[in-house]
């Protein structure tokens, strides 16, 4: 039918007539009809006939009897029969019963002919196929698909009946659900939390493929005889709500199956948009069943008002409470029975007093948490949620508490609103607007051109936000919570762009966004888990577009980089995992390099993941296997030397050529200590750079490559003890930084000249020549004073302040002019302090603050210092030791001790804490030893207690 | 989530969702519905479908709330199921018949034969489907009439028009569809 020409359109006017006249004809003989056309129709032939033919056809119809029965009859007869029978064959399955009806659809158990596999067999019902549930349901079969998981029932097929209704074939799971099989096995709650935390594995790895479950409850998560959960019915509680064999959903209105809300998020009861933080919710109940038993709420027979006001208003009692309280149970597929706290203990292997104890704190708080009734504030993860619990069992503190952190940045965002100008301000409120108009357009779908439009246009803007808009802002307190805030917003944008996507350009444009959202928000600590959420949505969205394109370099590289992204300032966090990322990343990128052999670009990216997995190897004390690995390093980069010295003609390739000799020598001195080797490459470096730039004068990037070089030069010549050799490559780097300052005023990256002028200090100090040294060390202070004064509001300025005095500090104590150190060491600590306002709890800040302490300590105790000068590396600490005995006579007791065991303390302070939040890395460890050690030893007290708070 | 007369409401005021949800109630209480209709069919009773579909709107709700318009809403939405039923099935048994040539298929391959003359349910669908573009209420009326079992006195009701309309509307209707069906 769809060949035919499309009828001409029906002009309302004349659609209008026409009824007149036929309510006028009605009745008539055929013809007065005949002479009433004739009145009606005076010079509109087309009407005439129209009206006419309409009245002949009409009567035929009559005469005929068209449309004369009605076919509600056989309907009623498709209805009835409307069963698959067992037997019946459907694609490859071979019907052996119905196992679950409800909802939209139906469930049967099938056989997989020739196979033997049993599949679980769900199909839409007749009459519920309308297009929009069958668009969807092909839609959410799709995103199906896409979850491999061992925890998660899998789908394995999809096709059509004959009657050309969608089906869909998952993996048949046997078992309980997941509270009846807890007590039936009496589980301990440990045991509980443990299969628990299996079910939250599952959702959260849905979640990092977008996915959100919508309908956890005990029927959707059975447990296999072997006790592994199993999720069912992921993503498709809209479509179908099955229940599984045996099981009855509870009926909210007499004879309507609709889904229970004993689960259910209240933004879920309210019609709200569901989001990952939904699942959390029903997740929340379901740990509160399996803890005490019973349900936040129970809603049986109560009308739709009243749950909605009990879910929205009332705050449920804590489970502790919940687990003493008689009720009637309700539990899925259960017969009424009584739950007491005596039947509840019991059926936990415990005593109503001792279960009720073991609720009580934790694990109360964490499953509340879990259930506040507003959605930002309940945890922001599964994951989140998840390790909570494992923090719990490993009696380690819990995050759940009244107030989180997200609550209390909002909270001092607020406070601080006036602070943020107002232009900024104004922004964030015209793209917040726009986002959520933009968006509900393209979700309504209304006119499917205009959608995709529109859909361009976010994608645009979205573009537009994650990238560039942070180089306009300077980096400030202020700034950094505007800055957070317009990484919501775009998170907003991708999430819902990659919800609606599945074009493999636009999801690798995606992939990228989230990356650089997720970098945005490492930038600074407080917001962690959301730069972790982003990063691992990047991940999860590069490994899609592997499974459908393995071999796609372009996704291997992203994949790369949003894996190398979790290590920014938090990296220290999950070692294990960072060490696992590594090797990955690692992995990626000997395949990329394998598929194009000695590719420029391939070389780098293999070298550097050789090097930081060496590093991270080296944090945790594996340092063979690290030196192993930064072997590697040397060995590719040496391959891009090879090639480069062969092929590099244009001043680009060289200048290349002379960063990979500096890379190079990097590794060589810095983690293998082969000095001589190193400099070597650094002079051939310096050599190349400087002969690029000598052709091209005007070559920024060649002056740039010739100032680092001949700074790496000295640095390493410094460390090999040839201070003359150091001393001139470190006037080279001055003078060129000084060349690239009068030309480039205002690129930072140049800046550099104080950083030489410190080091020109240190070397004329170790070659005798102490006035020459202060001068060059005045100068260095009095530049970078000068360049913090006109950056102020920016806070890496007071991080390169800081950096710097403290490193002219210790430099002014080994001259011995100790009041000029304290001096020096106290600018240090305000600017350290100041950058450590504004991110308050990046671990570089607080870790330079620590040493800071430690040194200072050092200082007053008239120690001199000693302990970190030279320990620039992590295998160098042991030397420090030896440098700092703590039962040194000098911190026994006296008036400037004091001062000494005040700084030790600091130290001391921040060090445990550090280790409590687990940051610590071996140097910290050591750090914290020492700080100990020697407020011991200047009369201070330390508690052990300090360390397990 | 709500119970149906709210949800009927809802969906009165243009709700997705709420038609969601009352699909499945709807389909389950027209598989009751058939059921004792051809239970009835076969002991030879007369009750008319819309007995039945009354019936089963009044267990759905809550006794209390009867209201008219949620009737009609609810009238309407089975009628409209049972046409998609029949028409799906059609689509199913041209598609199974397409392979062995057989082009038009008519009510015979569902079994039943209208006054001798057999009827393209497929074009009749595409037929309502137009005219639904330009006249709503024509349309509903052959729908319910005809999908729905409908009398013209039950029509006027769940429109709230007076059968008088209702008789003109259908007549029109039924010549127009007749003539569009047959021109083709």
């Amino acid at each position: 039918m769809s060949e035919k020409l499309e009828p001409p359109p029906v002009d309302p006017a004349r659609w209008q007539q026409l009824n007149e006249i036929f309510a006028a004809a009605l009745g008539l003989g055929p013809e007065q009809q005949h002479k009433l056309l004739e009145q009606r129709c005076v010079g509109d032939q087309a009407l005439r006939d129209e009206a006419a033919a309409l009245l002949a056809a009409t009567h035929v119809a009559n005469r005929d009897g068209f449309l004369g029965a009605d076919l509600f009859a056989e309907g009623a007869r498709l209805v009835a029969i409307d069963e698959v029978t067992p037997g019946t064959i459907i694609g490859e399955y071979r019907i052996v019963r119905e196992v679950g009806r409800g909802g939209m659809g139906a469930v049967y158990l099938a056989i997989r002919e020739g196979f033997h596999q049993q599949v679980a067999l769900k199909i839409i019902k007749r009459g519920m196929d309308t297009d929009q549930i069958i668009r969807r349901f092909i839609q959410e079969r799709d995103v199906l698909a896409s979850l491999n998981h061992s925890n998660i029932a899998r789908l394995l097929d999809g096709g059509h009946t004959t009657d050309g209704l969608p089906f869909i074939a998952m993996e048949y799971v046997e078992g309980q659900t997941i509270t009846e099989f807890c007590d039936q096995k009496r589980l301990a709650i440990e045991d509980r939390i443990v299969l628990f935390r299996k079910v939250c594995k599952a959702v959260a790895y849905a979640h990092h493929n977008l996915v959100v479950h919508r309908d956890i409850k005990p029927s959707n998560i059975l447990v296999t005889p072997d006790g592994e959960p199993k999720l069912l019915d992921f993503g498709i509680a809209k479509l179908l709500s099955p229940t599984a064999s045996g099981n009855t959903v509870d009926l909210t209105v007499a004879g309507a199956n609709l889904m229970t809300p004993d689960y259910a998020s209240p933004e879920q009861i309210r019609g709200d948009r569901v989001t990952t933080v939904s699942d959390i919710y029903s997740l929340g109940v379901l740990l509160y069943e399996l803890l005490c038993g019973h349900r936040p709420f129970q809603f049986k027979n109560r009308p739709s008002a009243e749950i909605l006001k009990i879910v929205s208003e009332q705050e449920p009692s804590a489970p502790s409470t919940a687990a003493l309280t008689k009720a009637e149970a309700l539990p899925e597929g259960h017969t009424k029975r009584i739950l007491s706290p005596e039947t509840v203990a019991a059926s936990r292997n415990e005593q109503p007093a001792r279960l009720r104890k073991r609720l009580r704190g934790d694990l109360d708080n964490i499953v509340l948490t879990a259930l506040r009734k507003d959605p930002q504030r309940r945890y922001s993860s599964v994951e989140q949620f998840s390790e909570d619990l494992q923090r719990h069992l490993s009696g380690l503190p819990v995050v759940a508490r009244p107030a989180t952190l997200g609550y209390q940045v909002g909270k001092f965002v607020q406070r601080n609103r006036t602070a943020v100008s107002f232009a900024t301000l104004a922004l964030v409120a015209l793209l917040a607007g726009l986002s959520i108009a933009v968006w509900q357009a393209v979700v309504a779908r209304q006119e499917r051109a205009r959608a995709e439009q529109r859909f361009e246009e976010v994608r645009k803007l979205a573009n537009t936000l994650v990238s560039g808009w942070d180089k306009d802002i300077p980096e400030s307190l202020v700034s950094n919570q505007v800055r957070g805030r317009i990484a919501d917003i775009s998170i907003q944008y991708l999430d819902n762009l990659a919800r609606e996507t599945n074009d493999p350009a636009l999801l690798k444009e995606l992939t990228r966004a989230y990356i650089s959202v997720g970098h945005n928000y490492s930038s600074q600590l407080i917001y962690e888990e959301k730069a972790r959420s982003s990063l691992s949505k990047a991940e999860a969205i590069a490994r899609r577009l592997l499974t459908q394109a393995p071999n796609d370099v372009e996704a291997k590289r992203l994949l790369a980089e949003a894996l190398g992204q979790y290590d920014g300032p938090f990296g220290e966090l999950e070692r294990i995992d960072s060490l696992r990322r590594r090797l990955e990343i690692v992995k990626i990128h000997e395949g990329i390099l394998a598929e194009n052999v000695d590719d420029l670009r391939g070389l780098f990216d293999l070298a550097n993941s050789y090097a930081h997995y060496g590093s991270i190897l080296k944090r945790v004390g594996r340092f063979e296997e690290a030196e192993g690995f930064y072997r590697r390093a040397t060995e590719t980069r040496k391959r891009r030397v090879v090639k480069l010295e062969r092929t590099a003609t244009t001043s680009e390739d060289q200048v290349k050529l002379s960063s990979t000799y500096v890379y190079l020598a990097g590794d060589q001195a810095y983690h293998l200590r082969e000095y001589q080797a190193a400099a070597d490459n650094l002079r051939r470096a310096v050599q190349i750079a400087e002969q690029v730039f000598a052709n091209d004068p005007e070559g920024k990037s060649s002056l740039f490559a010739v100032t680092t070089a001949a700074a790496e030069l000295g640095s390493v010549l410094k460390r090999a003890g040839d201070f003359s050799g150091a001393l001139e490559a470190f006037r080279k780097s001055l003078k060129f930084s000084r060349l690239s300052i009068s030309r480039w005023p205002n690129a930072y990256n140049f800046r550099k000249e104080y950083d030489s002028l410190m080091e020109i200090a240190e070397s004329l100090h170790e070659l005798g020549q102490p006035r020459a040294a202060m001068e060059a060390l005045s100068e260095s202070f009095e530049l970078r004073r000068k360049l913090t004064e006109s950056e102020k509001d920016i806070l890496r300025a007071h991080g390169g302040q800081a950096y710097l005095f403290f490193g002219g500090a210790k430099l002014l104590t080994r001259m011995n002019r100790l009041d000029e150190a304290l001096v020096a060491f106290r600018e240090a600590e305000q600017s350290q302090l100041r950058v450590l306002a504004g991110y308050p709890s990046q671990i570089n800040n607080r870790r330079n603050l620590a040493t800071l302490y430690l040194t200072l300590g050092d200082l007053a105790a008239g120690l001199g210092v000693c302990s970190f000068q030279r320990a620039r590396d992590y295998d160098l600490i042991s030397e420090s030791y030896q440098y700092c005995p703590p039962e040194s006579k000098n911190l026994q007791g006296g008036r400037v001790n004091a001062q000494a065991r005040a700084y030790y303390q600091k130290a001391t302070d921040i060090l445990t804490q550090f280790k409590a939040e687990n940051f610590s890395d071996l140097v910290d460890l050591k750090n914290l030893d020492l700080a100990h050690a020697k407020l011991q030893a200047s009369g201070g007290s330390w508690q052990l207690s300090q360390l397990t708070r | 989530m709500g119970d149906v007369t709210q949800l009927l409401v809802s969906y009165g005021q243009g709700d997705r969702a709420a038609l969601d949800a009352l699909l499945p109630l709807v389909y389950d209480e027209l598989r009751v519905i058939a059921r004792s209709y051809l239970k009835q069919e076969r002991a030879d009773h007369t009750l008319q479908p819309t007995g039945l579909v009354h019936e089963a709107y009044l267990r759905l709700v809550n006794q209390r709330q009867v209201d008219w318009r949620n009737r009609a809403q609810f009238f309407g939405l089975a009628a409209n199921m049972m046409r998609r039923i029949l028409v799906n099935h059609a689509e199913a048994k041209r598609a199974e018949k397409r392979g062995r040539g057989n082009e038009k298929v008519s009510l015979e391959d569902v079994t039943v034969v209208v006054d001798e003359n057999t009827l393209d349910l497929l074009a009749l669908d595409q037929g309502l489907h137009r005219l639904e573009e330009f006249d709503k209420l024509k349309s509903r009326i052959v729908e319910l009439k005809y999908f729905g079992g409908l009398t013209i006195a039950e029509i006027a009701e769940v429109t709230n028009t007076s059968t008088a309309t209702v008789e003109r509307e259908w007549s029109f209707a039924r010549g127009w569809l007749y003539k569009t069906l047959t021109e083709q």
